[in-house]
């Protein structure tokens, strides 16, 4: 849903390691909102997850050298967002739930309770494991395939598929445990 | 809730949740923080083949671009015509100091070491306008910009950035040109191969009626320039489009010496070689570099 294709990440990597750092901005474009998503998902605040996507991308564009053509661009950059996910973790101030403004619209009540319906939800997937929490967020919000998910934690199949498994039974008792009314 | 139909219900609830959007001025803080990080690998220097053809639009399209950013640098201040042209070839002698040692150079780097040990370095001393620059601290940290550098090291900019000079950067850099260079009308008379035409047209005329400029627009060295395999070759290049983009490499080629420096290719050959930014932050490069300039 939120992952592009890469077609065209090749050729700007290729630009990159050429000396062309404007063509970096071509991949910045193309992944900040999924990066952002996701770092926004891992850490629950919006402010620690821009300083993380920052990082992340400073430092795909100084490792870009290291990076193998044959993987897919995103799984090998997601590793890096991970490890600047858990700078940012180790380095946190007091979590803060994220606040939305709530958009105006026609119907506040159902507003108002979709709004608190999408905070439960944020709560509890904080309150997974990072490991339970990561898998969970690439399927969701990724729509990754099983294997990507794989090539990009660097797990079995069957080790993702298990531990998505766990992780929707621990989210489903957290939200349970939240009464969200079905 | 009583009960999840877990996978559907799940995937519902995290689906509401959407995307996230990031903050609008993410991208252009991230390329604000990459665009001093020199890339690991040396650039290469590309050619390109004869006989390319290309649209004039597009041309122009560069064209209106270099003139724009270099209008940016007109205003912040430009170095005035004719400064740093001058360098006078004194008696260079190679540089004879003792042999590096690991804390002259910065980190240690091998590279460095064996950059100041190379007939590229004793050339370079010997270039009094190469030594200039380099004894410019400023410059050598614009240069440091990967596509400043690697543009320097395209021996078609040499030729180009002669060609310009002096005559087409002082009408560049004029703010109300750059401006009206880009106006449909005025690229379809350039188009149309007619600069005569163009310097009519509403906004460049307006532009350069009270400036001279417009006999510089119609100069033969200019048409030469922009109807030249040089100069399809440099903006068939992403490398050197890059670069007329950056301000930094605005700076670069504003600086009149540059012109000086670029004469003879020891400096371009010196800004290709693996070694040159490990040495110029050594203490026995700057020693060097003073001592050639006194010599000179």
């Amino acid at each position: 849903m939120y992952l592009t294709e890469d077609a065209d990440d090749q050729s700007l990597v290729r630009q990159c390691m050429a000396g062309d750092p404007a063509s970096f901005e071509g991949l910045v474009q193309r992944y900040q909102r999924v990066f952002f998503t996701l770092a926004v998902r891992m850490l629950g605040d919006r402010e620690d997850a821009s300083d993380a996507v920052q990082n992340a991308f400073v430092k795909i564009y100084e490792k870009l050298h290291t990076y193998d053509p044959d993987r897919r661009f995103f799984s090998w950059a997601y590793r890096i967002l991970v490890n600047e996910c858990f700078n940012a973790r180790r380095a946190r101030r007091p979590v803060e739930p994220i606040s939305g403004d709530l958009p105006a619209t026609d119907n506040p009540l159902a507003t108002l309770e979709i709004e608190e319906r999408r905070q439960l939800v944020r709560q509890a997937l904080l309150a997974l494991s990072f490991e339970h929490r990561e898998v969970l967020v690439l399927r969701h919000f990724t729509e990754l395939s099983y294997d990507e998910i794989g090539s990009t934690l660097d797990l079995p199949v069957a080790t993702v598929k298990s531990r998505l498994h766990s992780a929707r039974q621990r989210l489903a008792r957290l939200l349970l445990g939240m009464e969200i009314e079905s | 809730m009583s009960e999840f139909a877990p996978d559907d219900r799940l995937s519902a609830l995290l689906d509401e949740l959407g995307p996230e959007d990031p903050p609008s001025t993410l991208v252009r803080d991230v390329m604000a923080r990459i665009n001093p990080v020199p890339t690991r690998q040396p650039a290469p220097v590309l050619r390109f083949e004869k006989g390319h053809d290309m649209t004039r639009k597009f041309i122009w399209g560069i064209a209106a671009a270099a003139a724009i950013l270099l209008a940016v640098f007109s205003i912040k201040g430009f170095p005035p015509t004719g400064a740093g042209t001058e360098g006078t070839i004194g008696a260079a002698k190679r540089y004879q100091a003792a042999q590096l040692s690991e804390k002259d150079v910065t980190l240690g780097d091998a590279s460095a070491q064996e950059f100041m040990q190379s007939d590229t370095f004793a050339k370079l001393l010997k270039d009094p306008a190469a030594v200039k620059l380099l004894s410019d601290a400023k410059f050598v940290a614009q240069v440091k910009d990967s596509s400043v550098r690697y543009t320097l090291t395209n021996p078609d900019l040499a030729v180009f950035i002669r060609w310009l000079r002096p005559e087409l950067i002082p009408a560049l850099v004029r703010y109300d040109v750059a401006r009206a260079l880009q106006k449909p009308e005025v690229i379809a008379a350039l188009q149309a191969g007619d600069l005569a035409a163009a310097v009519q047209k509403g906004d460049l005329n307006a532009a350069v009626s009270d400036s001279g400029i417009k006999a510089l627009l119609t100069s033969a060295n200019l048409v030469n320039a922009l109807h030249s395999q040089v100069f399809v070759s440099l903006v068939q290049n992403p490398q050197v489009i890059a670069a007329l983009r950056s301000p930094v490499f605005a700076g670069v080629i504003a600086d009149l010496r540059l012109s000086a420096a670029l004469e003879s290719g020891v400096l371009q050959n010196a800004l290709a070689s693996n070694g040159f930014f490990a040495a110029v932050q050594s203490q026995q490069f700057a020693a060097a570099l003073a001592s050639n300039v006194h010599a000179q």
